[in-house]
């Protein structure tokens, strides 16, 4: 195939006092049509230089560039440049820039293309703001969506993010990503960020200091969504950035991926044991990794650190199956399933098929429902499940056994081992026996809500603006919810339920049916409104149920079976989810409102997240915090999301507004999307800032 | 600084200045106090003299003032864009733009006699230096992104022109007609003084000279003071229309 682009033996050089300052050195490379190739290399290269020839704003002194063959002649919409400093004119609002870029087509043409690529990038409700009031993120889609406006074949960046701070800077990476998958081009991206180009490009192109040469290209095939953490691109991060000449060392030409099982490593230092076990027997048992805890967070984590070759250790203190509350799941558990290797398994296990989230708003008569296959792109299979949990928790834990990891039930972990600072191992025992010390290179705390590390370090935090208390049971009986016609046939599963919330006073209720019959009813108060209403838990609930008549339809002839529990204190985020040789995953980290259905998902995702960090620091056999922490920056993002939703849902209730984000999604297709993505657990998939912008702006 | 504070600060200065002339002029028979002045304007506002003297004045400023635009703003955009016409032009704008108006009156009289044009060509002497020169560097400042992208778009010549730079340039440009406007409103008076005969220079000297009314004297200088406040007022609110705010809020 002939290339889109075609660079070749290109010199550019500018006269400095009487010499010639030499900028582009004989650069010949080129891009296929559709292909994202980035430049990489340090400032002064040349990469701007190079940029400005390919649109035809400067000259090359010798050499050629071709676009489809023929040399660029003069500026023009078919290859468009974003520059980081920014062409958003401020004199025009929003919706003439965008018009700006498709300025030679017809009326009708251009704003049927503002409509959409407003829409695309999410700045619908922004049209007619000026650029001085939006944020430097909302300037950057202007900019994009500007450039796509004028329809171009070749979109050229440089350093598009380069002005915005490390986190917005992570977010527009993910939404360039998102466009370009629905709009695509061919992109030339000139950066500084070695991970913006391991995420976004088919080929990296390395410069060398000035004067600039390509120092070497090299390909990323790995598919999207893209994990920067695997070893395959930390391999090729490394790569790039000796290549850069900013790490030292030689890595080998195309190293492969290391094999699965490492070499074992010298046994460390004797463990200077705690006075506990002084007595004991003299050589201590010990693994590369204990996992204390067994639950959903704790199986993943052990699964997939088995499967790579780590002798895993899973102390689980109850006797599996065992009853937990969380029923309701979500869509964007297939992923990781998938990487666990267990969706199949999910599949035929015959769990209540889950395709919505019905909310019952105050004494709103028309229930809201936002269907998972309203988006089906976002996600591998848009329904999910509601599972009981005893059989779901015991199906992970399995794997975890099946991938190779020891699965101890029965097993109480009474302390961890610190010394100098490190965790180098836990005191565990099978119930009832002494304690004795299991040394272990890398101890996960996936305790659940009893948080053994985080309380010992003082780190646990809780949320007081989310203080609230839950009384919960599971019913025989129930009638579910039916989806009815809300879904057209061929995309409604037969049988498939929603999980409801219904709003009541002073808080919310949930109804999620389970196998045969079965419901799992709890309701979430504000912790104060509670306190003052005193009483049994059982007489709490069951006053908020006798306030709700449409549940108590659904339950009527129903009966309970288990007796009601309780949960107080609910949400809190520890201070820190990694340390020297220890981290936390799960609910031993953070616990989170239930009321997006977010837990199981979230610890899911923690425990991939710390496996994979995990795999690292194995791979480099440095157990340190700092090694650890990357697991942290990783997880906190989407954990922040969806607790800015709980606390957006909480303000909702306590205003009673009939203008909430659930309600205002009915008219606003732009906000269902988003809402819809984020309650399907997409959390790495939508930028939340520009979800709240829009819902204050919708306001 | 709390807003009410701001609200009241300047008034308060006012009341004492208005204050302490009351009551230093209160003995003098050759300083008129502000009821007196207050009376002055009254008087000449019965007489329907008052509106008459403030339209000529203002009429002489929109044709000086308009005829400047109409000239200095198209020099400007020329010498600012092509770097020839700046050579060509400056230097002798730079000649010129020194020389007060007011040294420019006999010429301007023996030009244009004692009508209305010689005042308009003073006045458009005046306020037509300030404009061309912040022109010119407004459009020479345009920064590079904005034209390239509106290259890039496909956009050049009058189009160019229209859509990018003037508008990048226009925020500076206004904040020249603001300072031409002033001038031109301090010029108008010194022409109207000397060699015309109405408006509101004409008040004072006229005045003065038919039988020492100081109280009218001192009513035309606070008639000119107030106008010149609102008109400098009206080209502030030029500065907070949406196309311009950008340049003076930076960013927000």
């Amino acid at each position: 195939m002939p290339d889109k682009i075609a660079i070749r033996n290109l010199w550019k050089s500018y006269p400095i006092e009487q010499r010639r300052l030499s900028a582009l050195e004989d650069i010949s490379f080129g891009l296929a049509d559709g292909e994202f190739v980035s430049i990489v290399g340090p400032s002064g290269c040349g990469k701007s230089t190079l940029l400005h020839i390919l649109t035809g704003f400067e000259r090359p002194d010798r050499g050629e560039a071709l676009v489809d063959g023929r040399p660029i002649e003069r500026p023009s919409p078919r290859g468009v440049l974003i520059s980081q400093r920014g062409s958003v004119f401020p004199w025009m609002t929003v919706r003439r820039n965008l018009l700006f870029g498709a300025v030679l087509r017809p009326d009708e043409e251009r704003e049927a293309l503002v409509r959409h690529y407003s829409d695309l990038v999410g700045l619908t409700g922004f049209e007619e703001s000026y650029p001085g009031q939006l944020s430097g993120g909302m300037l950057q889609r202007v900019e994009v969506a500007r450039a796509l406006m004028a329809r171009p074949e070749v979109l050229y960046m440089d350093e598009p993010f380069g002005a915005l701070d490390a986190l917005t800077r992570m977010r527009m990476r993910t939404e360039l990503r998102r466009i370009l998958s629905r709009d695509r081009h061919t992109c030339l991206l000139v950066t500084h960020d070695v991970e913006e180009a391991l995420d976004l490009s088919d080929r990296i192109v390395v410069m060398t200091p000035r004067p600039g040469r390509v120092s070497c290209i090299l390909d990323v095939d790995a598919p999207h969504p893209r994990v920067l953490s695997s070893r395959r691109l930390l391999l090729l991060k490394e790569r790039v950035l000796c290549e850069l000449g900013l790490v030292d060392g030689d890595v080998e030409q195309g190293a492969p991926p290391r094999p699965r099982h490492w070499a074992p490593a010298p046994r460390p230092r004797a463990i200077r044991r705690p006075a506990v076990a002084t007595a004991a027997d003299p050589a201590p048992e010990r693994a590369d990794v204990v996992v204390i805890g067994g639950g959903p967070a704790g199986a993943s984590t052990a699964a997939i650190l088995a499967q790579n070759g780590l002798r895993v250790l899973v102390l689980e203190r109850e006797p599996f199956p065992r009853y937990h509350v969380g029923e309701s799941l979500l869509p964007a558990l297939w992923e990781l399933w998938d990487r666990l290797g267990i969706s199949e398994q999910i599949e035929a296990a015959g769990f209540v098929v889950k395709q919505g989230i019905r909310f019952a708003m105050f004494d709103d008569p028309d229930d809201v429902v936002l269907l998972t296959a309203e988006y089906p792109e976002y996600f591998p299979r848009s329904y999910t499940y509601h599972v009981d949990r005893a059989r779901f928790d015991a199906l992970l834990l399995d794997n975890a056994r099946t991938k190779g990891a020891e699965v101890r039930e029965g097993w109480t972990v009474s302390d961890v081992v610190m010394q100098d600072g490190w965790v180098k191992g836990v005191l565990a025992a099978r119930n009832g026996e002494a304690p004795r010390p299991i040394a272990a290179d890398v101890v996960v705390d996936a305790t659940g809500r009893d948080c053994l590390v985080a309380r010992r370090m003082g780190w646990r935090r809780p949320d007081p603006a989310l203080n609230k208390v839950a009384h919960y049971t599971q019913f025989a009986g129930g009638r579910p919810s039916e989806l009815g016609d809300r879904l057209p046939a061929p995309d409604r599963i037969p049988g498939a339920t929603t999980t409801d919330v219904h709003t009541v006073d002073g808080g919310w209720l949930w109804y999620i049916p389970l196998r045969d019959g079965a419901v799992s009813v709890g309701v979430v108060l504000d912790a104060h409104r509670a306190g003052r209403l005193g009483g049994e838990p059982e007489a709490v609930f069951d006053a908020a149920l006798a306030a709700c008549p449409r549940v108590r339809a659904q339950l009527d002839g129903a009966r309970r079976i288990l007796p009601v529990q309780t949960i107080s204190g609910i949400s809190y985020i520890n201070d820190s989810f990694a340390g020297n040789g220890f981290v936390l995953v799960g609910d031993a980290s953070m616990f989170v409102d239930p009321i997006f259905s977010a837990g199981v998902t979230l610890a899911i995702r923690g425990g991939v997240y710390a496996a994979d960090c995990i795999l690292d620091a194995f791979q480099r056999r440095d157990f340190s915090e700092a090694r650890l922490k990357p697991y942290e920056s990783r997880i906190r993002p989407p954990m922040d999301r969806i607790f800015e939703l709980i606390r957006l849902w909480y303000s909702t209730l306590e205003r009673r507004q009939a203008d909430d984000m659930i309600r205002r999604s009915r008219e606003l297709p732009w906000l269902r999307e988003r809402l819809v993505v984020l309650l399907s657990g997409g959390y790495d998939k939508m930028d939340l800032e520009s979800f709240l912008l829009a819902l204050r702006e919708a306001s | 600084m709390t807003r009410s504070y701001r609200g009241i600060a300047p008034l308060g200065v006012v009341a004492f200045v208005l204050g302490a002339w009351w009551v230093a002029a209160a003995p003098s028979p050759i300083f008129p106090t502000p009821p007196e002045v207050v009376n002055g304007i009254l008087e000449l506002a019965s007489q329907g003299t008052l509106a008459l003297h403030v339209v000529a004045s203002l009429y002489r400023v929109t044709l000086g003032y308009g005829l400047a635009l109409a000239l200095a703003i198209p020099l400007g955009s020329l010498m600012g864009w092509y770097g020839g016409a700046f050579q060509a032009f400056n230097p002798m704008i730079q000649l010129l733009r020194p020389i007060s108006p007011i040294a420019w009156i006999p010429l301007a009289i023996l030009w244009f006699g004692v009508g209305d044009a010689s005042p308009t060509f003073l006045i458009f002497l005046s306020s037509f230096f300030p404009i061309v020169v912040a022109t010119t560097a407004g459009v020479h400042q345009v920064e590079r992104q904005y034209v390239w992208a509106a290259q890039n778009f496909g956009v050049g010549g009058l189009r160019l022109f229209r859509t990018v730079i003037f508008p990048a340039a226009l925020p500076q440009i206004i904040t020249g007609m603001r300072v031409g406007l002033g001038v031109a409103w301090l010029v108008v008076v010194a022409a109207e003084m000397v060699a015309i005969n109405s408006g509101l220079g004409y008040l004072i000297i006229d005045a003065r000279n038919a039988g020492s009314r100081y109280d009218l004297v001192v009513a035309g200088m606070v008639l000119i003071g107030v106008i010149g406040f609102l008109l400098d007022l009206l080209m502030r609110r030029l500065e907070s229309l949406d196309g311009v705010r950008w340049r003076y809020h930076n960013a927000r």
